[in-house]
């Protein structure tokens, strides 16, 4: 469990993935008390819902099912990471962001669910600066989760131009990472490579 | 003689007791006498001599090491898994686990018929443990253990599949299903059935995991395998073949040349439904797709394929906005949903959705422009590709792309040198 915790404090998901991969396999060959199976679920849950691999958190849904025989057996909380999860999977941001704003998470889960909705926000942040030349500000509000007032200020804020008129928003471009140039022994591998070709 | 070997073994064993099994197995140390003497006699010890107890009561498996004495292990704990319902099926689990990761290849390399039961001993203990996650991951190390650096194909393979899907692991069973198998032996207790099995379940895998390019390969590999009558499998694996060829490749892409004429006149016997599909897919018509998937529910549902079905039509639905992306500089949401073929209330919306998780993939370059007059005049410009790949990334991947492409040249070089030095293959040559 301590683990668990570090991980998720160091934000070292791909790690945490790892982790609970094979505390899964290990917890159903040989239980332990101290680490019940739904902890693991939920935080590898959180956890694949994070790094945005929605195809392995609908696997382990699926495994969950499994595990619990019956739907009702299904602890509330694992239904409600799944609940976001299935709304991210129809790409649905209001119902993802509805369904993680609402629902009471346990201590354990706060900080993943916290973390979340962080990258949620920032997914469809990225998503509209690189689709939208101009979006209303209730859709914004939408994809983003903020109430239609804040949102303007907020967007503005980052660079962001409002035109108070139409009530549209024109996204700043998003500032390209500063791409390194050939070097020159890559160069001069790839002439390698090509004299070589051409000789064969 | 060696038959009157093994019937002086077989009567010996008879009366062998569990006691004098375990002296057999620790006496006979050396590789050499593990394969003459040890093994004849393993394969002919009774169910009574593996269940037994020592006399002195103690449990066999703790008299022996499961990495020196690997061969005797093999044989007392399979036998255990399967047939003993009395021990605790959890104590059983531990040590075969534990087999696996530390056998000795060479000594379970000289009775393979064994080792594929280490597929039936797990999946008992995981029925008896009532958890199907069970065998997934030890399967998965037994193979990598038993292969070491060659990609053989073992007797486990098609079982590593089989449990991952059972148990909705998706991700496990990878390592081994992306390496390529380079060496099928059927001295090695492998056969056709499990070498078909294997090529189908690892492309529902890839199926699960949306890498639609490297099921096709699977699923080419059973269908082309030689073969003198069709088998059950390669049929389903031309059925998801079709409806994945076109989900990736937009057509139906031919069969590879070597398939067997037995095989691709018996799909095109057997599987009209699905061809006369890809037929109607080529027309590229979105109204005529959607009644044509409709017309056959019954058959794609029968088969499990409804759900790879109904992706060929959203993969045409993208398709065609990826060509208009190459007529048109701007159109309106509602234009687009129109030349696509989108009806319906919900047809802005769906576009805008497909455009979107377009754009998120970088399939298309594309932004949309709300006008902010109405819900239905939102316009959608199409751009070149940013990218001029003239970047180091972009040449660290072409560099990549080259090393794999002279690793295949040199692995082909090899078998194309041993095929050529087969005996089998000269004589056959020679006779042509």
């Amino acid at each position: 469990m301590d683990t668990i915790r570090q991980n998720i404090e160091n934000r070292d998901f791909q790690k945490l993935i790892d982790l609970c991969e094979s505390l899964e396999f290990e917890n159903s060959a040989f239980p332990t008390p101290d680490l019940p199976q739904s902890t693991i679920y939920a935080t590898l849950l959180g956890a694949y819902l994070v790094v945005n691999d929605l195809n392995s958190a609908r696997f382990l849904r699926k495994r969950i099912l499994q595990h619990y025989k019956v739907e009702a057996d299904v602890p509330e909380e694992l239904n409600a990471i799944w609940g976001v999860g299935a709304a991210l999977w129809i790409r649905s941001f209001a119902k993802a962001y509805s369904v993680l704003d609402t629902y009471a998470w346990s201590t354990d889960l706060r900080p993943i669910m916290a973390l979340l909705r962080d990258t949620v926000q920032e997914q469809a942040y990225q998503l509209i600066s690189k689709s939208f030349s101009y979006i209303k500000v209730t859709s914004a509000a939408e994809m983003l989760g903020m109430p239609q007032d804040v949102v303007s200020e907020a967007l503005t804020k980052k660079g962001w131009l409002l035109d108070n008129e139409s009530q549209l928003l024109k996204p700043a471009p998003i500032p390209m990472a500063p791409q390194e140039k050939i070097s020159l022994d890559q160069l001069s591998r790839l002439e390698d490579i090509v004299v070589y070709l051409e000789s064969s | 003689m060696a038959d009157s070997t093994a019937t002086t073994a077989q009567s010996r064993a008879q009366e062998t007791s569990t006691d004098e099994a375990v002296a057999h197995v620790v006496s006979n140390a050396n590789l050499k006498d593990i394969s003459n003497r040890l093994l004849p006699l393993l394969r002919a010890f009774t169910l009574t001599t593996y269940l037994g107890k020592c006399s002195n009561g103690a449990d066999p498996l703790d008299q022996l090491d499961p990495q020196e004495q690997s061969l005797g292990y093999l044989f007392f704990i399979t036998t255990r898994c399967i047939s003993d319902l009395q021990s605790n099926a959890r104590d059983l689990l531990r040590r075969l686990i534990f087999f696996i990761s530390t056998f000795s290849p060479e000594q379970v390399y000289l009775a393979p018929e064994r080792f594929t039961l280490i597929a039936d001993a797990l999946s008992h203990l995981a029925h008896r443990l009532e958890s199907p996650i069970i065998p997934v991951r030890p399967l998965r190390t037994a193979i990598q253990r038993f292969c070491g650096d060659r990609p053989v194909f073992t007797s486990l393979h098609a079982s590593l599949a089989k449990y991952a899907l059972l148990a909705k692991l998706y991700k496990d069973p990878l390592p081994v299903l992306d390496w390529d198998i380079e060496h099928v032996d059927a001295t090695l207790d492998t056969n056709i059935e499990g070498f078909l099995s294997y090529y189908y379940y690892g492309a529902m895998i890839y199926i699960g995991n949306k890498k639609y390019g490297r099921a096709l390969e699977f699923l080419s590999l059973a269908i082309s395998a030689p073969s003198q009558a069709v088998s059950v499998i390669q049929l389903e694996c031309f059925k998801k073949y079709v409806l994945l060829s076109l989900i990736h490749y937009g057509k139906l892409l031919p069969l590879p040349k070597y398939t067997a004429t037995v095989i691709s006149k018996f799909v095109r016997r057997h599987c009209r439904q699905y061809i006369s599909f890809a037929d109607v897919y080529e027309t590229q018509c979105i109204e005529k797709l959607t009644t044509a998937l409709e017309k056959r529910r019954e058959a794609f549902e029968k088969d499990n394929n409804w759900g790879l079905a109904g992706q060929c039509l959203r993969a045409l639905q993208q398709q065609k906005i990826q060509g208009l992306t190459r007529t048109y500089i701007t159109l309106s949401v509602s234009d687009i949903a129109k030349k696509v073929g989108f009806t319906g209330e919900n047809a802005n919306t769906e576009v805008e959705k497909n455009i979107l998780e377009m754009v998120e993939q970088g399939s298309i370059f594309a932004s949309i422009e709300h006008t902010g007059r109405g819900d239905h005049d939102e316009m959608v410009s199409f751009h070149d590709n940013p990218n001029s790949y003239d970047t180091s990334e972009s040449l660290a991947i072409l560099d990549e792309k080259i090393s794999q492409a002279v690793m295949v040249g040199e692995r082909l070089n090899r078998q194309d040198k041993s095929t050529a030095l087969d005996r089998d293959f000269m004589s056959r040559v020679s006779h042509l």
